[in-house]
């Protein structure tokens, strides 16, 4: 049952350019399993009484879907979770970082008085992985990529503490190359101001958005939409209630960690969602 | 017989069924007090914090129980009024001969409106370094990280310098990095910015400082600053400082090493001793 279920995923995971995926796996008891996705191995064996999952990081990026690792390393650190016992199937599950991310442009950005743009930012998923199904148990959420952490705000007022996300902030969908592993946020900055606005970097909230997945496998964000006033007003955030129009016909795959309160993000991220260069 | 009887009823009808009455009462009003002060305080947990939470609720307790108390005393038959005037007096002569402790009150109300630290925090005061535990009327208990209970008098706390080193999220790491001074100190610099942008636990932003900051005969001295996450303080500075020596045998860079210079006068006279 496996096998034919893995075939298949695996067929179609390779028509479509992807190499690894997130699907539903169905594992025989006592038998090692083992994933990569970009920088995350992870090892995955079915006890009598549960799961045992163990991970680590390595610098090389690789791809390989679930599959059944026969040289399981001997130094792995591995954690229980005992679940319901007749839980077979685990899913992986991609899902954004549990704190935002600030998004660094490699080059100068500068949008014209009362202008927009949009810009198609990729943030490295996490796996989660998942057993059972309503109430499905989460066995851990692992990152696929290890992002240096960094602050956003002055050190001694308001900010925040992120994930730093170096970017190209592309603007053109055939510009994206390196997907895998990677779901794309279509940010979409408004200048109300009559002044040029130029920044260096982006806080982005990811606790807000949830994950989609189109028919050709690429993971998608919902919209997030930044209207900017000035530097003495908060920043109007808004988040799209589904898929960007980008992603027609997407899949939810997992929801936000945080359902988006419009009061709560306005409050938190007030006066500095916009950083200036310096 | 029949008058000690009726002696009996007396005192059980004027004084002992008042004040087991009373003494309900008062058990009434503990019971009413406590739930007032924890409503409070849980009200004004996330308003104001632990620390002024809890100082509120004390006060609603107080003022909810004093009545209960003086109905019990006036049960006994003693005159309140009496005993207020004798109170305010006494009131007067205990204040004059507990100035330290009145001294240690106010500087509690201080220290629970000016906020200098909270529960929790971690501050450093008089050399003593600890997790505040609780901040009580006269005095504050810090618990060391060896698990010893400090207590601080709150006057101290008002007077003394006092450091907090949790008040802001991140917190810059200094480390005093020495190497040996034959070394090339851009070399060195430039290893040890790559050794901080490969710990994730390292922030990008604020930028990390690295300078040469002093140098002699035996050793080039310098400042490593780099900013991190609070909470993970320790973590970060123990994985940077093994990330720093793996590299630093990795590249061969030597620290530094005491030296003696020897040096034999020409004209010096060997004796056997």
């Amino acid at each position: 049952m496996f096998v034919i279920r893995y075939s298949l995923f695996v067929l179609s995971c390779y028509t479509c350019g992807m190499k690894a995926g997130w699907e539903q796996y169905t594992c025989e008891m006592g038998v090692t399993y083992a994933c990569e996705m970009a920088q995350l191995r992870l090892w995955l064996q079915r006890t009598s009484q549960g799961w045992q999952t163990a991970f680590r990081h390595e610098a090389q990026e690789g791809f390989t879907p679930l599959q059944v690792c026969n040289e399981v390393p001997p130094d792995l650190e591995w954690q229980r979770f005992v679940t319901p016992l007749n839980t077979a199937a685990v899913r992986l599950v991609p899902v954004l970082p549990d704190r935002s991310v600030v998004s660094r442009p490699e080059g100068r950005i500068e949008i014209a008085p009362r202008h927009q743009g949009l810009f198609l930012v990729t943030i490295p998923v996490w796996m989660r992985v998942q057993t059972g199904a309503s109430p499905s148990v989460a066995l851990g959420d692992y990152p696929t990529v290890l992002l240096s952490k960094t602050w956003f705000g002055h050190p001694s007022e308001e900010g925040e503490i992120g994930y730093a996300l170096t970017t190209r902030a592309r603007q053109e969908m055939a510009a994206l190359t390196d997907i895998e592993g990677r779901a794309i946020c279509p940010v979409l900055i408004e200048n109300h101001t009559d002044e040029a606005l130029v920044f260096a970097q982006l806080l982005l909230s990811v606790r807000h958005m949830s994950v989609y997945q189109t028919a050709d496998g690429k993971l998608w964000t919902n919209e997030c939409n930044l209207g900017y006033t000035g530097s003495v007003f908060p920043a109007s955030v808004t988040f799209g209630r589904k898929a960007p129009k980008q992603a027609r016909g997407a899949k939810l795959l997992s929801g936000p960690r945080v359902v988006p309160s419009g009061r709560l993000t306005a409050r938190v991220i007030a006066g500095t969602i916009f950083k200036q260069p310096y | 017989m029949t008058v000690k009887n009726s002696k009996l009823s007396t005192v059980l009808s004027d004084y002992a069924l008042p004040f087991l009455g009373a003494c309900a009462w008062l058990i009434l009003g503990y019971w009413i007090s406590s739930l007032l002060a924890r409503l409070t305080y849980a009200g004004l947990l996330r308003k104001l914090g632990a620390d002024k939470a809890r100082a509120f609720s004390k006060g609603v307790k107080f003022l909810v129980i004093l009545p209960f108390v003086l109905a019990l005393i006036h049960s006994t038959g003693v005159d309140i009024t009496a005993l207020l005037g004798a109170a305010g007096l006494a009131g007067v002569a205990i204040g004059f001969a507990s100035q330290t402790g009145l001294s240690n009150l106010i500087s509690g109300l201080f220290l629970v409106v000016e906020r200098p630290f909270k529960i929790g925090d971690l501050i450093e005061v008089d050399g003593s370094r600890g997790y505040v535990h609780s901040i009580e009327m006269l005095s504050t208990y810090i618990r060391a990280y060896d698990n010893r209970v400090i207590r601080f008098p709150n006057e101290m706390l008002a007077k003394s310098k006092l450091i907090n080193l949790t008040r802001y999220p991140i917190r810059r790491i200094d480390l005093d990095i020495r190497v040996a001074c034959r070394e090339n100190p851009e070399r060195v610099m430039t290893v040890l910015r790559e050794v901080i942008i490969a710990n994730p636990a390292c922030f990008n932003d604020p930028e990390p400082v690295i300078a040469l900051r002093g140098l002699d005969e035996t050793s080039l001295d310098f400042l490593v600053g780099v900013w991190a996450d609070n909470q993970e303080f320790f973590a970060t500075r123990t994985s940077l400082l093994r990330d720093i020596k793996v590299r630093f045998d990795q590249e061969g860079i030597a620290l530094p090493y005491g030296r003696v210079a020897v040096a034999q006068r020409a004209d010096a006279v060997h004796r056997d001793l």
